[in-house]
């Protein structure tokens, strides 16, 4: 059981410019609170600064102001603190096809992060755990991929092969940033639902970065949009996309493809 | 061919002569009327940008058309087969009559040299006879035209933005006219705001131009909203052609509607989406290797 806090986070870069600098506010005041079992999407343009939250998460940055808080005490970047952090806080990257390495097999992949976290198994024991993993996110038969090189998947089954690995050290929260938008659109929908039923299996809290505000608002539970840096609004999936308040929520809203409205123009009723 | 038909694709066969012998597009047939735009949709690997490269004969080895022909009937009242053309024939006509713009077209400008250079190349290629001054405002009609600043001339691509640089690739594009546009999922690496913005300028430059548009993506739901005619495409072969309301309000082939099915939609229901699903109730929840096989093959039959 891990909640997950931002308080008033901010975060700022200097740009250098000849000798003066300025400081650029990649992220403002932003506070929102990540709950075990709950989703909650992050919406915006890019340049945003969705990635960045993801990578204060991911303690690759700190925070200029504010704080992070785990379980109410605030985020350590030494010692064992630390280490108990990262076991608890994992990622999904956005490329499967730049996020495994070529010259491993998958289950060395997934060995890795099993033999860190848990030093006291012995070699049947992770090779156990390494099949378990498979069959979790139905890499099935798990002998086989186990054995495979990254090469012979498709970009769906690599996108599997990540979130296996960063299920493997047991974590409370997961960080999915854009996991499908590298995907074929066919295949999407499969992986946003192991992903949703491992959520479900786990009581995993899962922060889901995306610029897809459909697939945002059936996958999450909340909805923060995120507009150059400050969270200009927060709310129930469903109010958000459907009974925007801010104007640029309405802006993206209006951009996202949708069918339907030509056809309410066109006048035709759909039915389908 | 009607007199309104610009484009029309006969029964056209490419394959890939690789280890086994792949066919990327089998007997495929269409016809692009005058000033519409069509859709071609399908999931990567299908064969939609094999065909747009066959289509302007790009395709290098070991891709080889295998059969059929492609026809452009000029707005002036002729016809050229496509494949009766080489050498400086084809070469002359491919950006003239025919022009496309690239997939990953933001990454296809060339990062040392200027967007005017760039721009100046297509004239002093195709139209030798300008003098440095005209073409120096005609690139800044061009840009104009697709709403950059002028100044930008100057600018390198890396000083642009992502939407900045589709734009000055789509001018690039329409710099000499072409009565053709091929668009190779022109909007798929922007985000919504930007892809909006995109596809509101090329509605508006086909009514001012009056050119046809083959556009290519695999997002579907964007396709239903701006083209006349969808094309959906699988395994080489068009499974469905129709209107772009007709295909989504009564889709007929099962691959459409698995197609239709995965997209959720923004402010309808939740598509193939199980969520919120009763534990126990989840066999259908991920798509494995067996039942998208089992899918493959019935709709191999329907076809």
């Amino acid at each position: 059981m891990t909640v997950l806090e931002m308080r008033d986070v901010v975060k700022e870069y200097r740009l250098r410019n000849g000798l003066r600098t300025t400081p650029l506010r990649a992220v403002d005041k932003v506070s929102f609170e990540l709950q075990p079992g709950r989703t909650i999407a992050l919406v915006g343009q890019s340049g945003s600064g969705k990635s960045t939250i993801a990578k204060l998460l991911m303690q690759l940055e700190r925070p200029t102001f504010g704080a992070i808080l785990v379980n109410g005490e605030p985020m350590r970047y030494r010692g064992a603190g630390a280490a108990a952090y990262r076991k608890a806080v994992q990622m999904v990257f956005q490329d499967p096809f730049a996020s495994l390495n070529p010259y491993h097999t998958i289950g060395h992949h997934l060995a890795r992060p099993v033999r860190l976290h848990h030093p006291d198994f012995n070699g049947a024991q992770v090779n156990e755990r390494v099949l378990d993993l498979l069959r979790r996110v139905r890499l099935e038969p798990v002998e086989e991929f186990a054995r495979r090189k990254p090469h012979e998947l498709s970009g769906g089954q690599r996108q599997r092969v990540a979130i296996a690995r960063a299920l493997a050290p047991e974590p409370a929260i997961l960080v999915a940033d854009e996991p499908v938008s590298m995907l074929d659109v066919s295949i999407r929908l499969g992986v946003l639902n192991l992903l949703a039923t491992l959520q479900r299996e786990e009581n995993l809290g899962v922060l889901y970065i995306t610029h897809d505000l459909a697939t945002a608002r059936h996958f999450s539970d909340e909805i923060m949009v995120l507009l150059r840096g400050e969270v200009v609004e927060h709310g129930p999936a469903d109010d958000v996309i459907l009974h925007p308040q801010h104007e640029y929520t309405q802006l993206l809203a209006q951009a996202a493809p949708a069918p339907e409205r030509r056809l309410t123009e066109l006048g035709v009723v759909p039915h389908r | 061919m009607t007199p309104d038909t610009v484009l029309s694709i006969e029964n056209l066969s490419i394959d890939y002569l690789a280890e086994t012998t792949v066919h990327a597009v089998r007997e495929v047939s269409l016809t692009l009327q005058r000033g519409e735009i069509l859709g071609l949709a399908g999931e990567s690997g299908c064969g939609k940008s094999t065909l747009a490269y066959g289509i302007t004969r790009l395709l290098k080895p070991p891709a080889l058309i295998t059969g059929g022909r492609v026809v452009f009937s000029s707005r002036e009242g002729y016809d050229i087969d496509l494949s009766s053309l080489a050498g400086e024939d084809l070469r002359a006509f491919r950006w003239d009559k025919i022009a496309m713009v690239f997939q990953g077209a933001m990454n296809s400008l060339n990062p040392v040299l200027r967007i005017s250079e760039q721009l100046e190349d297509v004239f002093i290629t195709h139209r030798p006879e300008l003098g440095k001054a005209e073409r120096r405002a005609r690139c800044g009609e061009l840009l104009e035209r697709v709403g950059v600043d002028r100044d930008r001339l100057r600018a390198y691509p890396h000083e642009l933005s992502g939407g900045m640089r589709q734009r000055v690739m789509i001018a690039m594009a329409l710099a000499l006219e072409p009565q053709v546009l091929i668009m190779d999922e022109p909007t798929t690496a922007l985000d919504v705001v930007v892809q909006r913005e995109i596809l509101r300028e090329i509605t508006r430059l086909r009514s001012e131009l009056g050119f046809a548009v083959i556009f290519i993506t695999h997002d579907l739901p964007l396709l239903l909203e701006i083209s006349d005619r969808i094309a959906v495409m699988r395994a080489g072969l068009i499974v469905e052609l129709g209107d772009a309301v007709t295909l989504y309000t009564k889709p007929e082939h099962p691959y459409t509607r698995r197609l239709l099915s995965s997209f959720p939609s923004l402010t309808g229901r939740r598509g193939g989406f199980v969520r919120n699903a009763v534990p126990g109730d989840d066999i259908a929840l991920d798509e494995t290797e067996q039942t998208v096989e089992a899918a493959n093959a019935e709709e191999m039959e329907a076809l």
